[in-house]
């Protein structure tokens, strides 16, 4: 176990010299930074302070290490909207998307193993056909539309729920159904084929064969070895996830990291929409390591 | 899937999901013809008019319009160009990539491998929109742009894929007869091995066409893509957020339009899936 999570360790800081080189290609090689930094109202001024903060009159080469060295160190630049460091501006957006995303994801899990297992069990009779032509309809569906779509009923027609903004937990309700949404279908269909393809393993053969009550082999045959297919498609949707969580906090209004994100590219930001990228990029990564981990830590067969 | 394929079998997939991409097809080639209006006219007069059937519409705008008074299924039909376009477009630039360095790193071996699937590896856990948001940021936003973005973000889907069929069909009798008599890597390449990847990779390109779809409206949407007053999807839908409370129509038709095109798109990719190989079902 150790083993894996030190190659995965290992691979880590590689990726993040992979996003600097190609964030550092787009945003200083593909134009001159002086116009994707500064907006045309520049003053001369400004231009010869982002002169001397890039680096500009030194090779690339050079600039691409004083680059790395500022993004090891914090040093994102001040945010054009904002003022002060950029980073400053990205902290207190972090506790509203863990919230989102932690509620989105719990929501995602449960209902989508609990639709997935209803499916398996009555195999090809109504349910199955019900929920899983609603899977396909909801894999072809995009998201943000059923965002819409809530906002629709439950808060312009009922008006039972907040369209938008942050507060109590009734603001939460509408914007993690959604990002559950991008997920669930996934997971549902992953845990539908997960239950059935150990239906047919000899284990579960053997235990009903033993005449074992159904539940028992769901508790003890089939739940336990669930764990570890569902674990590793969830390591494959962290980015789905993320990339959700951009759009659905623009839908709603929730004043986090994504919709920060979004305004600083409206806005022009580019220091912000740096530290935002690079701060995401990190917190994908240490959950894709988390994945492993648990992974090796549930499933003995992957740590050899 | 298997629920679906119940009800249709793979024919009547294909000639579903491929009639109606055709038809959508058809409406965006010719949508100079068949649109009603100039999807960027504005006409203030007739601002947030509802569709025929509603109370306060009429059959000079069937869809309704806008704030601006402009017709809503004339931009409907213009965003299907700009859809498909995009969608079709990207999917050929990330296949092209993909194939290349699939096929490179499985005829190659070793460390050619290591560095191209690593890389692969690398990439798959990152959402493409966060590429999208640096790219938008450096070069500004547009419909060639949304090719960019779209195809180098979802390469690493193919080069997959390509990868494991190359590996492969190293190993088959036929390629190595082929090596013994002296062909030429890029011959054999060439001549035997991406011919045998047509039809898992034809299943794969329209399956990733309504991703690519999707994605596009969601960038729109978030002001990342083709920006407005282009008639985009995406950007139909966004207007229509603004607008839900006096004029939900706007965004409801806008949506109706992706889910159909997307559910075409995936009809026929998984009859095509279905036709290539009988015994089907399992995951691309």
């Amino acid at each position: 176990m150790l083993r894996i999570a030190a190659r995965r360790l290992a691979l880590a800081p590689l990726t993040l010299l992979l996003v600097s080189f190609v964030t550092f290609v787009l945003l200083r090689v593909t134009g001159d930074p002086v116009d994707i930094f500064l907006d045309i109202n520049r003053t001369p001024e400004q231009v010869e302070a982002l002169r001397q903060r890039l680096h500009l009159d030194q090779p690339l080469v050079v600039q691409y290490l004083i680059y790395v060295r500022d993004l090891l160190t914090g040093d994102f630049g001040q945010s054009l909207q904002y003022g002060g460091p950029a980073i400053n501006a990205v902290i207190p957006t972090i506790v509203p998307t863990l919230q989102l995303v932690g509620l989105a994801l719990l929501l995602a899990v449960v209902l989508g193993v609990a639709a997935g297992f209803v499916a398996a069990v009555y195999k090809d009779k109504v349910p199955d056909v019900v929920l899983s032509s609603l899977a396909v309809v909801g894999q072809s569906m995009p998201s943000f539309w059923l965002g819409i779509l809530l906002i629709q009923f439950f808060s312009l027609r009922l008006q039972w729920l907040p369209t938008s903004g942050r507060g109590g937990w009734e603001n939460l309700v509408l914007p993690s159904l959604t990002l559950a949404a991008f997920l669930l279908p996934n997971f549902m269909l992953v845990t539908r084929t997960a239950i059935l393809d150990l239906m047919s393993e000899q284990f579960v053969q053997t235990a009903r064969a033993k005449g074992l009550s159904f539940t028992r082999i769901l508790l003890t045959h089939i739940f336990p070895n669930m764990v570890n297919p569902l674990l590793s498609f969830l390591g494959i949707q962290i980015g789905t996830l993320v990339g959700g969580s951009i759009i659905t906090e623009s839908i709603f209004g929730w004043p986090g990291i994504g919709r920060l994100m979004i305004g600083a590219v409206a806005n022009r930001d580019v220091p912000v929409v740096l530290v935002t990228v690079f701060i995401v990029s990190v917190t994908i990564i240490i959950a894709n390591l988390l994945v492993d981990i648990l992974q090796s830590i549930v499933d003995p067969r992957v740590r050899q | 899937m298997r629920a679906v394929k119940n009800i249709f079998k793979g024919r009547v997939k294909l000639i579903l999901g491929g009639g109606v991409v055709i038809a959508i097809m058809l409406i965006a080639i010719f949508a100079d013809f068949i649109a009603p209006f100039d999807p960027n006219r504005q006409n203030l007069l007739v601002r947030l008019k509802p569709p025929f059937w509603m109370e306060g519409g009429s059959t000079r705008n069937l869809l309704g319009t806008d704030n601006y008074g402009r017709d809503i299924l004339s931009r409907l039909i213009y965003g299907a160009r700009i859809s498909l376009l995009v969608g079709i477009a990207s999917m050929l630039l990330s296949c092209l990539i993909g194939t290349v360095a699939g096929v490179v790193a499985g005829y190659k071996g070793g460390r050619t491998e290591q560095v191209i699937m690593r890389f692969a590896d690398a990439h798959m856990a990152f959402p493409d929109i966060l590429l999208a948001i640096v790219m938008v940021a450096a070069i500004g936003g547009g419909a060639l742009n949304m090719i960019l973005v779209l195809g180098v973000s979802r390469w690493m889907i193919y080069a997959r894929v390509v990868f494991g069929l190359t590996r492969s069909l190293r190993e088959r009798p036929f390629i190595e007869a082929a090596a013994s008599y002296g062909a030429e890597d890029r011959y054999i390449i060439f001549r035997h091995i991406v011919p045998q990847m047509v039809p898992v990779l034809t299943v794969l390109a329209t399956l990733q066409i309504a991703q690519m779809i999707l994605q596009e409206t969601a960038l729109s949407f978030l002001g990342l893509g083709v920006p407005p007053p282009a008639a985009t999807w995406g950007n139909i839908l966004a207007e229509g957020r603004d607008r839900l409370f006096v004029a939900p129509w706007i965004s409801t038709a806008a949506g109706l339009s992706i889910i159909l095109l997307v559910i075409a798109v995936n009809l026929l990719g998984n009859g095509l899936r279905e036709k290539f190989d009988p015994r089907a079902g399992h995951g691309s």
